[in-house]
């Protein structure tokens, strides 16, 4: 049996807080800030770690929604058209992996990747050559897509301790789930 | 997050990136040589015995008979510069007390070491300041981009354990004796006349116009082009939002760009403020800058009456007021709120798409430091879509 990544992030946990960190001279300061930084990163790592290709989907199908409801309302000059074509292209195969229990990592970080960045474009479209009504359209989606990403980030990074106000949100599990098939 | 295409930019890449965002000379200089380096090797260590070697051959050119470095020690705080103390003896048996400030490979705030060095020394004796005496703007002898300043005692928060958080929590005593300070002299910033001081290493903008606040826009989409590896329509929106709304600077003012608790030495026994810090983002712009980011939710704390603190001194009604008597500026509410937005946009980037860049090419010395600073990307994000949410 191969030790899991939790219990082998446990051991280290005890280890750093327990043993080094408390060995370190006073006077060490560079290294005792680094090592609390270290047992920050541990703790964060074992909240994350079976949780990261849930986060990754959450990612590729809130910024595919956020794409296809930008494509659908897309109003300007070429450039507007001409990137919503782009988004038009890209959603069979984006949905497909989207619909997937958990992808390939690397097929899934691309995939995500290229939602965002098409999404992105339709944006700075929208401001090169939309309509009035479309970019107005786009500053409503995107705050609202930026609302729930806001949310996730939030509960994902909530062990680093920047954040008292993020045990208010609901619960990270709950948070990924959204949108899944 | 992977290293992409931007980790080894082509020289066709950089001049584009250079047209499409002008900025000012001294950022374009800095933001590309960033880029021109970034393929290189990655942050390299520097040991005591390579920066008194270094400290001796820079500073023995300038100074008149035999001198002496000693006592070099590794300086802890800040991530976006490598810092050591070190003694200087001179020939005529006096010595005093320095700090080397080095640019690493890469930087989370990557500016041009000649603004922070011409801006501190055009502020000695205008507040406390760790004045710069000595530069090498391009790195040519020191091995790295460097400025020399002089060495205060003090404190940057109470003694506590844990990592870094934006938090300080000065509590009462300090409070009452810090806040007066702190005030005093950001108005003294607001209303210092830089026209005489030598600042050959920043644009001028005109007083009325709006170009000063373009530049700024201009630089950090740069920063965001170059350094981001995940796009972020928010951040896009807000940049088009930021465009469109640029409003005229009324007066031009010296802007700190972080002057907050953190970023100043104090005394722990007397509560004296012995040095306003970290000059980095130092620029000619609009003061509402510095004023909308010290009140962002991020520096606020909670007094022990429950009373909300602006940048963890004073309730913001009493600190804004305080400003103005002092400074004999008006605060305008309107551009307060557009540069709320601004100072987030730029925090998102810093913390979203230039710390992990660094990370990506092992270019600090002090990457698990800045990537921990990204973690506060998400609050950024929320003070970024708050700020916008109210002008929209």
């Amino acid at each position: 049996m191969a030790m899991s990544a939790e219990l082998r992030l446990q051991a280290m946990i005890r280890s750093l807080g327990e043993v080094i960190i408390p060995a370190l001279p006073d006077d060490q300061k560079l290294a005792r800030d680094q090592a609390l930084i270290l047992l920050g990163n541990l703790r964060m790592l074992a909240v994350q770690q079976s949780r990261a290709c849930d986060f990754e989907m959450a990612e590729l199908r809130e910024h595919l929604a956020l794409a296809e409801a930008l494509a659908a309302e897309a109003e300007g000059g070429p450039g507007v058209a001409s990137a919503a074509d782009v988004v038009r292209g890209a959603v069979s195969e984006l949905k497909s992996v989207a619909a997937l229990p958990c992808p390939p990592q690397t097929e899934l970080t691309t995939m995500a990747h290229q939602a965002k960045a098409i999404a992105e474009a339709l944006v700075d479209a929208a401001y090169a050559n939309g309509s009035p009504a479309f970019r107005a359209t786009v500053a409503r989606l995107v705050m609202a897509q930026a609302e729930r990403q806001i949310e996730r980030e939030r509960r994902w990074t909530q062990a680093a301790g920047f954040d008292p106000g993020a045990e208010a949100l609901p619960p990270l599990d709950d948070i990924l789930a959204r949108g899944r098939p | 997050m992977r290293a992409d295409a931007k980790q080894t930019p082509s020289d066709a890449w950089i001049e584009a990136v250079r047209a499409r965002f002008p900025t000012e000379r001294s950022i374009d200089a800095a933001l590309t040589r960033k880029l021109r380096t970034r393929a290189g090797p990655g942050h390299q260590p520097q040991s005591p015995a390579s920066v008194v070697e270094r400290l001796q051959r820079f500073l023995g050119k300038r100074l008149d008979g035999p001198i002496t470095i000693s006592d070099v020690r590794p300086l802890a705080g800040g991530s976006s510069k490598e810092q050591f103390a070190f003694r200087l003896r001179r020939a005529d048996g006096s010595q005093a007390d320095y700090v080397l400030r080095l640019d690493p490979a890469a930087s989370i705030v990557e500016t041009h070491r000649l603004r922070e060095f011409q801006a501190t020394r055009a502020l000695a004796g205008v507040m406390p300041i760790a004045e710069a005496v000595w530069a090498d703007a391009e790195g040519a002898e020191l091995g790295q981009p460097a400025i020399i300043s002089a060495f205060r005692q003090g404190v940057t928060r109470p003694p506590a354990d844990g990592p870094y958080t934006p938090k300080q929590g000065f509590g009462p005593r300090y409070r009452a004796l810090l806040t007066p300070q702190f005030i005093r002299h950001m108005a003294s910033l607001g209303c210092f006349d830089w026209r005489g001081a030598e600042l050959d290493a920043f644009d001028k903008p005109a007083d009325g116009s709006n170009e000063g606040v373009l530049w700024a826009l201009n630089a950090w989409r740069r920063v965001w082009e170059e350094d981001a590896a995940e796009p972020i329509p928010l951040v896009t929106l807000a940049y088009h939002w930021l465009r469109e709304h640029a409003p005229a600077i009324d007066r031009v003012s010296l802007v700190h760009g972080d002057f907050r608790a953190g970023n100043f030495l104090f005394d722990p026994e007397t509560a004296e403020i012995t040095a306003m810090l970290d000059w980095e983002m130092v620029h000619l712009g609009d003061r509402h800058e510095d004023l909308a980011f010290l009140l962002s939710p991020l520096f606020e704390e909670t007094d022990e009456a429950g009373r909300k603190l602006a940048g963890g001194f004073c309730p913001r009604d009493e600190l804004l007021a305080e400003y103005e008597r002092l400074s004999g500026l008006p605060v305008d509410e309107d551009r307060l709120s557009y540069y709320r937005v601004f100072t987030a946009w730029r925090s998102v980037i810093i913390t979203t798409a230039t710390a992990a860049r660094c990370v990506m090419g092992e270019k600090t010395h002090q990457d698990i430091r800045v990537a921990w600073i990204a973690n506060t990307g998400a609050l950024s994000m929320l003070e970024l879509w708050s700020a916008l949410k109210e002008r929209l």
